[in-house]
């Protein structure tokens, strides 16, 4: 038996077509639309749909139409008490507490996060685990693209990351993703109008990739996955504990996407506010 | 040189699978160099500088699986396409000879009709779903991975729960079902003692000293710490309480666990009440007033808790223990002083370094009655947090397989790398007058701790002797003969190098903590 718990604001209409599996979620496509049914463990996301009582590797087919979800054979109600809100409201907060927080949030990132993803670029011991002369090469080329964004052409610098990485979401394209959180909070942060930044941003970040495309067009328009949400709401409010079991929560996302967009979130904090 | 390579199309792997391939690959005999990617034209570009680039990667989309290999030129290329095959479809390899290590739970069920168990260890944010699939397919879960989702734990046990279905974990690491020692457990006799433990090191000390004492366990049940937690409520450990209650194989209950939440204790204590048979728990940290008013014998450490239970097993009077216990006291005073005698002025401190978490916890808890100035990566009772976990203060207490240890290295009760380093610069401190470990054995642990200790203490002897004083070298070895590692053997070796062995870790705490004390109070 099917259950919606949740949908994400950004669902457009359509029938969809499986895209790729994986055993807690599986992505559906629509033109260039993705939605992406999803387990309880993965959560609420702006183009997630959550469900229980089976698991989302049996869903075999999605179609959405007039206020109704249609998974497999089952018809469920669009009900607007399970809609989620995927942007953050910024509330007032301490400034220092956050400066603080983000040190913490670094921390945990370079601590719990898989030795395949782009910590290295926070701690460079992990450079070790990428032997191969790919590897080798790939890194070299994330280095260069981080250190421009440092430098400050990060145009350059998010054009040469994209796309780099070996599995189905490149790393370089959740890190991409990263700066465009930072970069939208930053503009929450200090009030100043950054949209039109945060937009050649985008434009230089997207590529052929449907599938990343998606996830990097939530990020520029500061719609949040419920997982990174509540991280960056630890952040801004909370201490270093809430912190630690929010960044566990956020790394749980794909194999490595959610310590590659941690990572990338950092790097844009440090260039754009620290 | 020769580059191969080979486009699946339409097949997609996350990163992690595919370095994992990727490294897989790059053992395989013959190949020099290889990678494997999705066919993304920046991965494409990176191909191309690092010289692995061939014509037929040009036209390849983002959803393919490109897969390229350096040899010699006269390599066995079809044999290594074969081996590439192999290494990206083990599902399928599995379905045609059942002898090869099961894949899936599927491939696993079906080379073992009638299994009751899975025993589950991947990544913890998959565990959860291979769980309740488990579950839903009639077997008991035994859920070694950690990182499961709270949610998710409580979905199974609730799930499992009313199915009459174990589900020991998430973050089990031991347990003993029908004799058989699972994840990191001891061969240990069988017998009428059946344990409930949401602490794995725990459960293996009671069930070795139980088993070297001459009696035996029926079962020991693993649950995972976060079991008796308040958001879990103890569904499994009460579980385990009813089922050691009925079965007729028992006549002695032991739980171990550190402090459970005050709701699970109220509802340990009502099934308790209903239980005709001995009861003996060893909550560590947690107030004994707790249990005042109910048949629980409770203990204060994991030998104690172990003694009563054998007291118990063998219908001898609990008071035993005690004559136990103060012969043990005299033993360890007599000891202490004698060790503490040869120490320099200087020497004042004790550095535990334990690969076990619940004896970083237990050996706190000791020195809470003795000690001051007790530092702790993992600080419990009135221990301090250490500013940093790889330098010690004063009396310094070290769980070495908590996470920040353990990020991308196997636990220390494997990989001695770590200690064995710390150890050293222990013993180089002047500060130190006695260093105490935990050597745990059976399986999953290290299978020749010797040879990793041994090399170490030599080299303490040698930067002692350069500064001519003496440094008491402490410890406990959890396990039985009848483990692999052979518990006499390794006892025996130690002790010819002069360590101290003790047959517990509350003894062997004792001692290094006295040794402490009675060079304070000279």
């Amino acid at each position: 038996m099917i259950e919606l718990v949740s949908y994400g604001n950004q669902l457009c209409s359509g029938k969809y077509k499986i895209h790729s599996k994986f055993t807690s979620a599986v992505n559906f496509i629509f033109g260039d639309t993705f939605v992406f049914v999803v387990s309880e463990s993965v959560g609420p996301g702006p183009l997630n749909i959550v469900i229980k009582g089976i698991v989302p590797m049996s869903v075999n087919s999605l179609e959405i139409e007039d206020g109704f979800l249609y998974l497999n054979d089952t018809k469920l109600e669009i009900d607007s008490r399970k809609l989620y809100d995927p942007l953050l409201y910024l509330h007032e907060f301490d400034h220092n507490n956050f400066i603080r927080n983000l040190g913490f949030l670094e921390n945990s990132v370079k601590k719990l996060s898989p030795p395949q993803s782009l910590v290295f670029v926070l701690d460079p011991g992990r450079r070790s685990e990428f032997t191969s002369s790919f590897e080798y090469e790939y890194v070299k080329r994330i280095d260069l693209g981080v250190q421009e964004i440092l430098f400050g052409n990060i145009l350059i610098g998010v054009g040469s990351i994209k796309g780099l990485g070996p599995g189905l979401t490149p790393a370089g394209d959740d890190f991409n993703s990263g700066i465009l959180i930072a970069l939208n909070l930053v503009e929450k942060i200090c009030r100043c109008d950054m949209q039109k930044s945060i937009k050649l941003v985008w434009q230089e970040a997207v590529g052929s990739n449907l599938f990343t495309n998606a996830f990097l067009l939530c990020a520029s328009q500061g719609l949040l996955f419920n997982k990174f949400r509540e991280l960056l709401n630890a952040v801004l409010y909370s201490d270093e504990n809430i912190i630690i079991k929010n960044t566990e929560s956020v790394l749980s996302i794909g194999e490595t996407s959610g310590a590659d967009q941690l990572v990338g979130f950092l790097i844009g904090m440090k260039r754009f506010l620290l | 040189m020769k580059i191969t390579g080979i486009v699946k199309k339409g097949e997609y792997f996350d990163s992690v699978s595919i370095m994992l391939v990727a490294k897989q690959l790059s053992g395989v005999k013959d190949i020099i160099d290889s990678a494997v990617l999705m066919g993304t034209k920046e991965n494409i570009s990176v191909l191309k500088s690092s010289e692995l680039l061939i014509p037929e990667f040009q036209a390849a989309g983002e959803m393919d699986l490109l897969v390229v290999f350096k040899t010699e030129e006269n390599a066995d290329i079809p044999a290594l396409l074969k081996a590439v095959d192999k290494l990206l479809k083990p599902d399928k390899d599995m379905s045609e000879d059942k002898n090869l290590n099961p894949s899936s739970l599927d491939g696993a069920v079906s080379a073992l009709p009638g299994a009751n168990l899975a025993m589950i260890s991947i990544a913890g944010r998959y565990a959860g779903d291979v769980a309740m699939k488990s579950l839903q397919m009639g077997l008991n879960v035994m859920l070694f991975s950690d990182n499961v989702p709270l949610e998710k734990e409580i979905e199974l046990k609730t799930f499992a729960n009313g199915k009459g279905l174990f589900v020991m974990g998430p973050d089990c690491g031991t347990a003993i079902i029908n004799g058989a020692p699972l994840a990191f457990a001891n061969v240990v006799n069988r017998g009428n003692i059946g344990i409930v433990g949401a602490s794995g090191t725990g459960l293996q000390e009671v069930s070795c000293i139980i088993s070297n004492a001459g009696c035996g366990v029926s079962q020991a049940i693993g649950t995972g710490g976060r079991d008796v937690k308040k958001e879990v409520g103890g569904i499994m450990f009460i579980q385990g309480l009813k089922a050691l209650a009925e079965d007729k194989n028992t006549d002695v209950i032991l739980l171990v666990s550190k402090p459970p939440a005050k709701e699970v204790i109220e509802k340990i204590k009502l099934e308790v009440a209903k239980i005709n048979k001995s009861v003996v728990s060893v909550f560590l940290g947690s107030s004994p007033e707790l249990l005042y008013g109910t048949k629980i014998h409770a203990a204060s450490t994991l030998e104690e808790a172990a003694f009563l239970s054998v007291a118990l097993a063998q219908n001898q009077p609990v008071t035993s223990v005690k004559e136990i216990s103060n012969k043990q006291d005299l033993e360890i005073k007599e000891l202490a002083k004698k060790e503490s005698s040869k120490l320099s002025s200087k020497q004042k401190y004790l550095r535990a370094l334990f690969s076990g978490g619940t004896f970083c916890d237990e050996t706190q808890l000791i020195c809470n009655e003795i000690l001051s100035d007790v530092y702790s990566n993992t600080p419990v009772g009135n221990a301090k947090k250490l500013k940093d976990s790889n330098i010690s203060e004063k009396n310094t207490i070290i769980d070495l397989g908590d996470d920040e240890f353990t990020v991308g290295k196997p636990h220390p009760m494997i990989d001695y790398s770590t200690r064995c380093k710390r150890i050293i610069e222990e013993a180089e401190d002047p500060e130190t007058a006695v260093i105490l470990l935990d050597i745990v054995l059976g399986y999953g642990s290290n299978m020749d701790p010797l040879a990793e200790v041994i090399p170490v203490i030599r080299k303490v002897k040698e930067i002692t002797s350069a500064r001519k004083c003496s440094l008491p070298l402490v410890c406990s070895v959890t396990g039985t003969d009848k483990d692999p590692q052979n518990r006499t053997s390794v006892v025996t070796a130690l002790k010819s190098e002069g360590v101290i062995v003790m047959k517990s870790n509350a003894a062997a705490s004792r001692l290094a903590i006295s040794i402490v004390y009675g060079k304070g109070k000279k």
